[in-house]
């Protein structure tokens, strides 16, 4: 397929004919004479950013520099050849033959990369599978606006489209709106998306969604993130009451609240929203926030909250929650949870989960599927089954409860406690006694005796 | 006499170090053959299998392809923290977790429990960390364990009475610790059995049960109340439920300012902090205690016995996690709010209660004594084991087999 816009209406981007790999591939062999393999590889960049639009800014056009070795590329080139990267996309939008191995690659380096990173690297890189729990409740459609207004490397975008494609959605017919402050990371995602044949709108540049908000109009069905946890840097003195702040100025020092009005501030009616967030944003009160959240739960602004298990992300112990916002839950247009209004679903989920280092534990798909069914089962979705509170793990509480709870959304306060498994072996109170009281007599006998000896034993020094 | 030091090698049939991985987890469905010992759980000569963690076969087959432990082993620390020994026993089927050493006695020159002391001594202890290095935590090398300079040990028999000697007191140390176990478990299990009568017992909200206390901490820069005599309880020392000691003590000026001091017989447990995500630490006073802001404090009203309202709050300890917040960064909070709520049963005023009550209160007070004398052996010990093994303090009958043999 030579023609250009063959590419750009299926979402791929285009490698015009002197970009591509054989020729530097050629290059590298030796058999191209004239320029060095590192300027083959800098004009190929910069061809492919000039008739790619969406990747202006984004390659690195830095292999014809002396820090670069000339033989050390060309052997990298060599070994990448031996690679099979293919993404077919047939007709209908859908990938045929080989897997998205580019993408999956990609994704692994990224993986990688945050691990090297270690703390910091939580700026970019949101754990899998709390990304995919995130959409697995949201369920984004084939045809819906989805925005992160912190999107990192764009993780959430590409589980969005798996997901789509995966419930044999049209992959390519969401639009795809992020944000994010640091060059780095947001030159990371566009790249991501590119690779993974997403067309997304990440703004003219890199820039804070607080102070320099890049979709202003945009209204968005689903608004999904895992922004920054407890930053005080954000500048919030600068900003004192924005019309974004529906519920009340969120305090100076922590931006947990204002990150959740500026989502909320983005649905469209009957929209949904999806927040990652550390613990203390369910219960604290300090600067106004018991306020702005006792105010959301009352206009029926919350659907869903789960607690999610310690030791999740690489880059901080906090322990997080998910908050899931429905716009307009009190019936006014909401087919999300229809028949939900005046209720809080609340999921404990602390139980969940398997160590997969010593510190790093994860999510597996039993758990992921365990919390969404819930979900969908209590939201009434279609097929779901019909929905119970499980003690210790999930309750629907009326909106009068988490008052009388002062509006605190801790899920671990209105499940409970789990019911102790009936264990058939499990020793009777009478058998535990009688046992106990056996060997306690035994100790006694054998400490009676130790004593003696300990009497000998200090006679003899 | 001429200095003829040995080193640890010379005294070992064996020397081997761990297989450095962390052995992975047992999951809940395998079952466990034996377990993997780590630094935490080796401790002034003993092994602890309480917390070791738990492996499978295959694993225990991997992690002792080097060699099995067996009965008469010591295992040694090499890291965080440096020099704990530990003696393996005839019962124990372990294997060896990261950063130990294993080391087998030949036995014909040294005895293996007497090595476990050796070890332990000042001398070799000097000799461990003075060698040990490292930039973040420091460390011994395999090396340095097999090199490591031992003084002149004692001829056998002599060696053995040492053994003989300290190895009583922590066999009573280690049955004393089993009868403070066995002696809460069996109160908590007739509670568990009694309290679920109809008759003869009632509930009650925790509010109602008791005068609620909050502690304090008194000034920590003012030197005239702190290191006195009175413990001062927190969470840190709050692991035993038999509360008559604490790292940290304060003066009566101490006590004057800043914090609470309440008799024995109260109940303290812990309402905030680490520990409240895995474990709610309750304890009963056995003397007066003054206590910090991280607890609260229940003076039982008159005809509410304490040891049966701790039993209640022990019994109760998975519902009362349940009612743990997290505050800002992780740490469990508590909220009097939530746990004064807490319905708890207990014996009404009458003969059967009474001797409920009479039962469970002799039960507790002869935990409490094995506690205080596993203390004072405890402390006997740590000052007869330098004496011992540098020959200060000689075993007399020992002694005279030594000379007897040499004559």
């Amino acid at each position: 397929m030579e023609d250009r816009r063959q590419y750009t209406g299926a979402g791929l981007f285009y490698v015009p004919p002197t970009a591509r790999w054989e020729v530097v591939m050629e290059r590298a062999r030796g058999t191209l004479e004239g320029q060095s393999l590192g300027e083959v590889v800098n004009d190929a960049m910069d061809t492919i950013e000039k008739v790619n639009p969406t990747l202006r800014g984004t390659l690195p056009q830095e292999y014809n520099s002396p820090r670069v070795n000339e033989t050390t590329l060309a052997g990298l080139v060599k070994l990448l050849d031996r690679l099979e990267f293919q993404s077919q996309v047939g007709e209908d939008g859908k990938r045929i033959g080989a897997r998205d191995l580019m993408g999956e690659v990609y994704e692994y380096f990224l993986a990688q990369f945050a691990l090297a990173e270690g703390r910091k690297g939580g700026e970019f890189f949101t754990p899998e599978s709390i990304v995919r729990l995130l959409v697995e409740m949201l369920e984004p459609q084939e045809g819906e606006r989805v925005l992160d207004p912190a999107c990192g490397s764009g993780g959430m975008f590409v589980q969005t489209e798996k997901f789509i494609e995966l419930h044999d959605g049209n992959r390519f017919n969401i639009s795809v709106y992020g944000q994010e402050r640091n060059l780095t990371t947001w030159r990371l995602a566009k790249m991501n998306l590119a690779i993974h044949g997403i067309e997304a709108n990440l703004g003219e540049e890199p820039a804070d969604s607080f102070h320099d908000d890049q979709h202003p109009e945009l209204k968005a069905d689903v608004v999904l993130a895992n922004p920054p946890f407890n930053i005080s840097n954000w500048g919030g003195e600068r900003l004192g009451m924005d019309p974004r702040w529906t519920y009340g100025v969120p305090p100076v020092g922590n931006a947990n609240f204002a990150w959740i009005q500026l989502m909320v501030n983005k649905l469209r009616p009957g929209g949904r929203a999806g927040i990652v967030l550390a613990n203390g944003s369910m219960s604290g009160k300090s600067g106004g926030e018991g306020d702005i959240r006792r105010r959301m739960v009352k206009d029926n602004l919350v659907a869903c909250m789960v607690a999610l298990p310690a030791q999740l992300f690489r880059s901080t112990q906090i322990p997080a929650c998910l908050w899931f916002l429905a716009e307009g839950k009190d019936q006014r247009h909401a087919e999300w949870v229809k028949g939900r209004a005046n209720e809080v679903l609340f999921i404990d989920a602390t139980g969940l989960g398997t160590m997969e280092e010593r510190t790093l534990r994860e999510l597996k798909d039993p758990d992921i599927e365990q919390i969404s069914s819930v979900f969908r089962a209590w939201r009434g979705a279609e097929g779901a089954g019909s929905y119970r509170d499980v003690p210790g793990f999930c309750r629907s509480a009326s909106l009068a409860e988490v008052e009388a709870h002062d509006f605190a959304l801790t899920p671990g306060r209105y499940a409970g406690v789990a019911e102790a498994p009936d264990d058939p072996d499990a020793e009777s109170a009478e058998a535990k006694v009688e046992r106990l009281t056996k060997e306690l007599f035994l100790h006694f006998e054998e400490a009676g005796r130790l004593e003696a000896v300990v009497r000998e034993q200090v006679k003899r020094l | 006499m001429t200095e003829q030091r040995s080193r640890l090698e010379d005294l070992c049939e064996l020397i081997v170090d761990c297989k450095n991985r962390t052995p992975p987890l047992t999951r809940n469905t395998e079952e466990a053959v034996g377990h993997a010992i780590g630094t935490p759980d080796i401790l002034n000569g003993r092994i602890l299998l309480n917390d070791g963690k738990r492996v499978n076969q295959e694993t225990y087959d991997t992690w002792t392809q080097r060699a099995v432990p067996q009965a008469g082993d010591v295992v040694l620390t090499r890291e965080a923290p440096v020099g704990r020994v530990g003696l393996v026993e005839s019962n124990m089927k372990i294997c060896l977790g990261q950063r130990t050493v294993l080391l087998r006695a030949d036995r014909n020159r040294v005895n293996p429990r007497y090595l476990t002391y050796l070890l332990m001594g000042p001398q070799v202890q000097h000799e461990l960390h003075s060698r040990a290095s490292g930039s973040t935590v420091s460390h011994l090398r395999v090396a340095q364990v097999r090199e490591l300079p031992l003084p002149e040990v004692p001829p056998l028999c002599e060696q053995q009475a040492i053994a003989e000697v300290l190895g009583s007191l922590d066999a009573k140390i280690a049955a004393n610790e089993r009868i403070a176990e066995t002696t809460l478990a069996l109160a908590e299990a007739l509670y568990v059995r009694d309290s679920a009568n109809e008759n003869g017992w009632h509930e009650a909200a925790l509010a109602d049960t008791a005068k609620w206390m909050s502690g304090g901490t008194p000034n920590t820069s003012e030197p005239d109340y702190w290191d006195g005599d009175i413990p001062w309880i927190s969470a840190a020392s709050l692991k035993s439920p038999w509360l008559d000691d604490s790292e940290r003590k304060i003066t009566g000026l101490g006590a004057e300012n800043g914090t609470k001091l309440v008799a024995a017989d109260t109940i303290v447990f812990v309402v905030r902090g680490m520990s409240l995500t895995s474990e709610f630490r309750v304890g009963l006073t056995q003397r007066e205690v003054a206590f910090g802001q991280d607890c609260k404090a229940l003076v039982p009203h008159p005809g509410i016995d304490s040891v049966t309202l701790l039993l209640a709050l022990r019994s109760r300890t998975r519902e009362i996690l349940g009612l743990v917040d997290t505050a800002g960064h992780g740490t469990g909070r508590l909220g009097t709010d939530r746990i004064e709520k807490l319905r708890v049963r207990l014996p009404n005023g009458d003969a059967a209660g009474a001797a409920f009550t009479e039962t469970v209160r002799s039960l507790a007070r002869h935990a409490s004594a094995a506690q205080r004398e596993t203390r004072t052996i405890i402390e006997l010990r740590g000052t007869l084991l330098p004496q011992l093994v540098t020959g200060k303090i000689r075993v007399k009958d020992a002694v005279r087999v030594v000379e007897d043999v040499a004559s």
